[in-house]
């Protein structure tokens, strides 16, 4: 991995509102965060509580009404056009809840998808096999997404997320549409993408699968505070 | 992986999308190719047919007159020549199966074998005399084939000019009828088709033997046409038609050097002139009777500065009398013009004083018995304008002096030779043209004769004798010989004869040298871009065929936005990721151009075929059809095809620009209309445009604003009008409060939650509807037109003739008639009718029958009678003149453009000129200038200019255009007939063609209307296969409401229930629309349909409008069926 360590997420102050006809709608009011390179963090809240807009935020899918997120030197709120694609592909990985692979590419090229925007062709294709590998859906690399289970969808969206070897995986409830145990997989495998030094952001609900990770953020009322284990608050 | 991967695996996926877009941009592609291809046929047509019946003939001569038939080979002109005799006629079947009808325009062209040499098929056999091979044309019209006997009647060359005393002008003396076996039938394709000019009708044809018509015509010896083709290559001879299209295929031509060659070879007899000696002076005579201006001018210009140049001239009196003494007369005096400027005869250089008025000589004098100072009574015949032509005129003159018997006092060398009259040996075997009665001649007068032949008698002032010849009309030639009196020192005859032959031109004598080849090249560009015009007609088919790809291209980028979401989320631009898709529809387009290509010739191929047969009126006298493809065409159009369908892919990828990554990583979701507050603007708007059309309406019907303007506003409000109401009722439709209760308010509310979309598809219906209406209600039949109303395009006549030669007597008098041979019956059903006799000019036909564009149009001589009578409606504003806007056709100033009038349409879409332009008439014609367009006229296929102005454009070849060819009839009503039948039994072997101005009217609206037709055809059926787009149009609606319709099945909506509602919304749009441009387009042309000469095929377009309508319902049961069952929204997503 291409992380050398130095690149720490930094999110200060973060706040987001929406228009609605009754005004106003505060989603995030203030939340902070900071995660170094190789740390998992679980982000759990309520329904409705903002953790998919603070991965967007993060990820740079969508921009705050105030407050800052910085990956290292870079300042990702203030990225615009052509950069701010460089960074979607080359600095951030997405995995979401419902995988977004395109039907009509195999799993092999829809892990190389991402090299096609960032121009990392040259060798990319020995290295997404390695991801599939990795991720252990090696054997069905030219199996195209209506072949494959929704474990092995997964797998394979979290390859893609990697293949431009990012600083940071963000996962919008990975686990969502899998059963237990291919849920659990997935956990184990993104913690042990974090031992390369990717900072990784999984939302989740499943609080079991929050303690696989390395540590836990709540998120209410808009703020995020730790996690200290026990139940997801309602 | 690679973009381009990524972009055919996209289309290998999305196949069956992608199979329906390339159909649709194949059709667009295939119509676009096919319109230009189409363009290239008809084009390629004339050119064919023009190349054909020319062969290899690139150059051609032709004289008004006759020349030496050794002309061409004494001018040693370079290539291969054929010298003919053109001349026109009438024919008629002596017992064919066409009965013996007579046909009309006829060209009888004498031949020899040199001339089917000239053409790719020389095999045709030699021709012998009382032979003739004729066209298929003619052979189909006259109903003859090889082994018939054909009876051809042809202008007899007059030697006299046509429009003077002296021209022959009896039947038998004008027509010459020749009997003639017909030997072969040539197809019109090939030399049998020839013809010079670049028309495309095709003309009826009789060769026969040259020499054996020179003879039959009094002719032997001579011919009047040259045509040339250039040598072959040694080796390869001559090229294939076909490579014949290039102008330079051998070389280039020498056009000047052709002339002088020509003018070194020419005999003074080739001019028409004959020299005559006569003691010391030498003159010069026409055997026109008179010397043209340009000759005299020639004549003076080459040996004025070597001898004393003299033109002279005589008339023949009818008779002289001593006034106030009946019995001192004589009769049949030539009269001379020999008195100087004091009055007095010049007489061998001797001047003998005395005041002006006449001379006699010697003999007159002491016949009469008259002295010096008498007045004397002169009457001649002389020329005035129609309708009489020639009148009896009288002139009271003093005795001047007495001319002795000597020299030109008693010279028969002034007078040139009018046959019949000097060369009779008595005056009693005089057979003058002209009436003569002989019991009027003494005995005096033959001893007379003679001893002095036609010595003239009397000698007046060079004024009077002009306005003798000039008559009425005071122009035109009226010398009749020039003379020099040869010096001591006089040189030899032949070193005079060389510096005359030098000052002549062979153009002057009105030969013409025409690059025919060039100019048939030329014509063949048409006179209207055919491949736009196809372009425009088949417009609806290009917009079907693209918006189908277009709506496709747009859902297919719809159903996928997530994944354009997916790809910006992963690095991709927002641009990067729409070209993604915009890369398949290009290359979607490219499948669609190259397979629309080869079905755009097949396209073409079946327009061409139905326009030879069905849609045959299109192109009047169209030539031999065929197809033609240039390469370059199929380019264009593929490349025009591919531009559209990349505007389509552009316009269906566009849906994504602009959104948020987010919004797209949802997938696509459509935004409902929200229901607005208060009323909304279309309230005040629609009342406003329909109280504005029904203002138009009454304004055009009243005539204060102009029919089309009204059409347009009254059209354009009420169109408008229907949307806004539509605005309105889908406004309205969301604004309710209240449960919605009934399948179909509940279909108005899906109608007008998507109310963008269904204005959009209401109103292309509406629009798509409006024109097929509109244009197909436009047809016209001129059958009930009130042709005796003068300001109709009849011009308040009921008939309108034209002969194939010009006649000699005017037939609008009854003294014409007699002298046409008119029986006393033909005579009394002509009684009461009034007959405008025209000369016409040769030429082509300028109208919209000739799709060539033409270089020499035919030029018609609006006489006195005409213009004074007026009538015709003008388009646009009339044109400025004292009450008559005819008038302006006599504002000849003779430094500016000669004033003309044409029709409206031919001056626009044929001749491609405007009111107030000046036009070149070609043919060394001086520039015309139009100064009105007349609107809907039977002066359609000719230019009109003043007689005079036209006569004076031929100064070289006044016997063509002397006499009458053009004739407007106004004759009572009810007697049509009879007044048609009459004129034809008298003048059918004069090539007489008499047509109803209905009939002649009818005529050129054929072609407009098949063109309606045409459009109706190809229109309507493009708006039939923009029906079937509904069925994308439905489906993108179903994807977009997808969650709504499982929602309506969770809570127990049936698949019926669904289909019924998609059914009712989209079925109730395609309805409203229809009726929308249905019923606004009949209010806007409901005056065209109250007049008259409405025509509209109700049958046919209802026939396209059902057509249109259960195709476009059965799209919306497909797509309402299909929504319904859901299988293709699955499919659509999953594909």
């Amino acid at each position: 991995m291409k992380n050398d360590g130095a690149r720490t997420l930094t999110v200060t102050g973060l706040t987001k509102e929406y228009d609605a006809p009754t005004g106003p709608n505060r989603v995030l009011a203030g939340a902070s965060l900071t995660a170094q390179p190789g740390e998992t963090v679980a982000i759990l809240g309520p329904s409705g509580s903002g953790k998919s807009t603070l991965l967007n935020i993060i990820g740079s899918l969508d921009r705050p009404t105030s407050g800052s997120v910085r990956l290292g030197d870079t300042d990702v709120t203030s990225l615009d056009g052509p950069a701010l694609a460089a960074y979607r592909a080359s600095d951030v990985g997405f995995v979401f809840q419902d995988h977004h692979l395109l039907p009509q590419l195999s799993a092999l090229e829809n892990v190389l998808l991402p090299t096609l925007a960032a121009g990392t062709g040259e060798g990319a294709e020995e290295r997404a096999r390695e991801l599939l590998s990795r991720v252990g859906v090696a054997e069905r690399a030219d199996a195209f997404p209506a072949r494959l289970s929704g474990g092995e969808r997964q797998r394979v969206a979290a390859a893609r997320a990697l293949i431009n070897e990012p600083a940071l995986l963000l996962c919008d409830e990975p686990t969502g549409n899998l059963d237990r145990e291919a849920g659990d997989r997935l956990i184990e495998l993104l913690t042990g993408l974090a031992e390369d030094g990717v900072t990784v952001l999984v939302v989740t609900h499943n609080t079991r699968q929050a303690a696989m990770l390395g540590r836990g953020l709540l998120l209410t009322e808009g703020t995020l505070a730790p996690w200290e284990g026990g139940a997801e608050p309602a | 992986m690679s973009f381009l991967r990524l972009v055919l695996r996209s289309l290998s996926h999305y196949r069956r999308t992608a199979a329906v877009v390339v159909v649709g941009l194949a059709i667009a592609a295939a119509v676009i190719v096919g319109s230009l291809v189409i363009g290239d046929s008809i084009e390629g047509s004339i050119r064919h047919t023009a190349l054909a019946r020319l062969g290899y003939i690139f150059d051609a001569i032709t004289a008004p007159r006759f020349f030496h038939a050794g002309l061409a080979e004494d001018a040693k002109l370079q290539g291969a020549t054929a010298t003919l005799i053109q001349l026109d006629g009438s024919a008629r079947a002596e017992g064919g199966e066409g009965g013996e009808a007579v046909i009309a325009d006829v060209s009888i062209v004498g031949v020899d074998d040199a001339f089917f040499h000239l053409s790719p098929t020389p095999d045709t056999p030699s021709l012998a005399p009382r032979s003739a091979i004729i066209n298929g044309s003619l052979a189909a019209d006259a109903g003859v084939g090889p082994g018939d006997v054909l009876l051809v009647a042809v202008a007899r060359p007059g030697q006299a000019a046509a429009d003077t005393l002296f021209a022959r002008r009896d039947r038998s003396g004008a027509l010459a009828t020749l009997r003639v076996t017909v030997r072969e039938v040539l197809p019109d394709l090939g030399p049998g088709g020839f013809r010079l000019d670049a028309s495309t009708a095709m003309p009826r044809n009789v060769f026969v033997d040259r020499e054996w018509l020179a003879q039959q015509i009094g002719e032997d010896g001579r011919a009047n046409t040259i045509v040339l083709a250039p040598m072959p290559d040694p080796k390869r001879g001559y090229p294939a038609l076909e490579d014949l299209r290039r102008t330079d295929v051998f070389g280039p031509s020498h056009p000047d050097q052709q002339r002088q060659q020509i003018n070194n070879a020419m005999t003074l007899d080739d001019y028409g002139l004959y020299l005559r000696e006569h003691g010391h002076w030498l003159s010069v005579f026409s055997d026109a009777a008179v010397l043209s201006d340009a000759q005299v001018e020639a004549l003076q210009r080459a040996w004025a500065t070597r001898a004393t140049v003299r033109p002279t001239s005589v008339y023949l009196a009818d008779k002289i009398e001593v006034v106030g003494r009946p019995s001192g007369s004589m009769a049949y005096v030539v009269v001379a013009n020999l008195l100087g400027k004091s009055g007095a005869p010049l007489i061998e250089g001797r001047s003998e004083t005395g005041h002006g008025g006449i001379w006699l000589n010697e003999w007159a004098l002491q016949d009469l018995a008259v002295a010096v100072g008498d007045d004397v009574n002169l009457r001649v015949t002389w020329r005035v304008s129609t309708p009489s032509w020639y009148e009896d005129r009288e002139a009271v003159l003093p005795l001047g002096g007495k001319v002795a018997m000597q020299g030109l006092g008693a010279d028969p060398g002034l007078v040139p030779d009018f046959e019949g009259i000097t060369n009779a040996p008595h005056i009693d075997e005089w057979n003058p043209p002209f009436p003569v009665d002989l019991s009027l001649v003494t005995d005096r007068d033959d001893q007379y004769w003679e001893r002095y032949r036609a010595a003239p008698k009397a000698f007046v002032s060079s004024d009077l004798l002009k306005r003798m010849w000039q008559g009425e009309e005071g122009a035109g030639p009226w010398i009749t010989s020039v003379r020099i009196a040869r010096p001591a020192s006089a040189k030899s005859r032949s070193d005079y004869l060389q510096a005359l032959l030098a000052a002549l031109s062979p153009e002057a004598a009105g030969f013409r040298f025409m690059p025919v080849h060039e100019q048939a090249l030329a014509a063949s560009k048409g006179t209207s871009d055919f491949g736009q015009l196809f372009l425009s007609m088949s417009f609806f088919l290009v917009l079907a065929g693209a918006g189908l790809a277009g709506m496709l291209m747009r859902l297919s980028a719809e159903r996928r936005a997530s994944q354009a979401g997916i790809m910006m989320a992963t690095g991709f631009t927002a641009a990067r990721a729409r070209r993604a898709i915009a890369v398949e529809g290009i290359a979607l387009s490219v499948i669609g151009a190259i397979i629309g290509a080869p079905l755009g010739i097949a396209y073409a191929w079946a327009v061409i075929g139905v326009l030879g047969t069905r849609w045959q009126g299109a192109l009047g006298d169209a030539p031999v059809l065929g197809v033609y493809v240039e390469p370059a065409s199929v380019l264009i159009g593929a490349a025009s095809a591919l531009v559209v369908g990349i505007i389509a892919t552009w316009w269906g990828a566009r849906v994504l620009s602009g959104r948020p990554v987010l919004e797209l990583l949802r997938g696509w979701q459509a935004s409902a209309t929200l229901p607005g507050r208060g009323l909304p603007w279309t309230a005040i708007v629609t009342p406003l445009l329909i109280v504005a059309a029904i203002g138009m309406f009454v304004a055009g019907f009243v005539g204060a604003i102009p029919e089309e303007g009204a059409f347009f506003g009254v059209g354009g409000a009420l169109l408008i009008a229907a949307l806004t109401g539509a605005h309105l009722l889908l406004s309205r439709a969301m604004a309710r409060t209240g449960a919605t209760r009934s399948q179909a308010a509940l279909a108005l509310r899906s109608a007008a939650s998507a109310r963008g979309r269904s204005l959009l598809l209401l109103g292309l219906i509406a629009a798509a509807t409006f024109v097929i209406v509109t244009v197909a209600a436009n047809s016209i039949d001129f059958s009930s037109i009130d042709v005796h109303d003068r300001s109709s395009g009849t011009g308040g006549f009921a008939l309108v003739a034209t002969s194939s030669v010009p006649l000699r007597f005017d037939p609008a008098t009854a003294e014409g008639r007699d002298n046409l041979g008119f029986l006393r019956e033909e005579q009394e059903a002509l009684e009461g009718v009034t007959i405008i006799s025209l000369p016409r000019s040769p030429g082509e036909d300028i109208s919209c029958l000739n799709i060539a564009r033409p270089t020499l149009p035919t030029l018609l001589g609006a006489t006195d009678e005409l213009i004074e009578r007026g009538g015709f409606a003008f388009a646009g504003s009339p044109p400025e003149a004292a009450g008559n806007p005819w008038a302006l056709l006599r504002e000849d100033s003779g430094e500016q453009p000669i004033p003309a009038f044409t029709d409206a349409a031919s001056l626009t879409w044929q001749l491609h000129s405007a009111v107030g332009q000046t036009y070149d008439a070609g043919g060394g014609r001086p520039p015309l200038r139009f100064a009105g367009a007349l609107q809907g006229s039977i002066f359609q296929s000719e230019i009109l200019v003043s007689a005079d102005a036209l006569r004076a454009m031929y100064p070289g070849a006044r016997a063509q255009i002397a006499g009458p060819s053009y004739f407007l009839i106004d004759a009572p009503e009810g007697r049509e007939q009879q007044v048609e039948d009459a004129l034809r039994s008298a003048l059918g072997e004069m090539g007489l063609q008499v047509r109803t101005t209905r009939e002649v009217l009818n005529r050129y609206i054929t072609v407009q209307n098949t063109y309606l037709t045409m459009f109706l055809a190809l229109g309507g059926l493009g708006l039939l296969l923009g029906t079937v787009g509904i069925v994308a149009v439905i489906l993108r609606s179903a994807f977009e409401r997808r969650a709504e319709f499982a929602l309506m099945r969770a809570t127990g909506f049936t698949r019926a229930n669904l289909a019924r509602l998609v059914l009712v919304e989209n079925a109730g749009l395609l309805v409203a629309g229809m009726v929308a441009g249905t019923l606004t387009a009949l209010i806007s042309v409901a005056p065209h349909l109250e007049s008259a000469q409405a025509n509209v095929n109700w049958s046919a377009l209802v026939a396209v409008l059902a057509a249109i309508l259960v195709v476009g319902l059965a799209a919306c049961l497909v797509g309402a069926r299909a929504t319904a069952r859901g299988d293709l929204i699955e499919a659509l997503r999953t594909e």
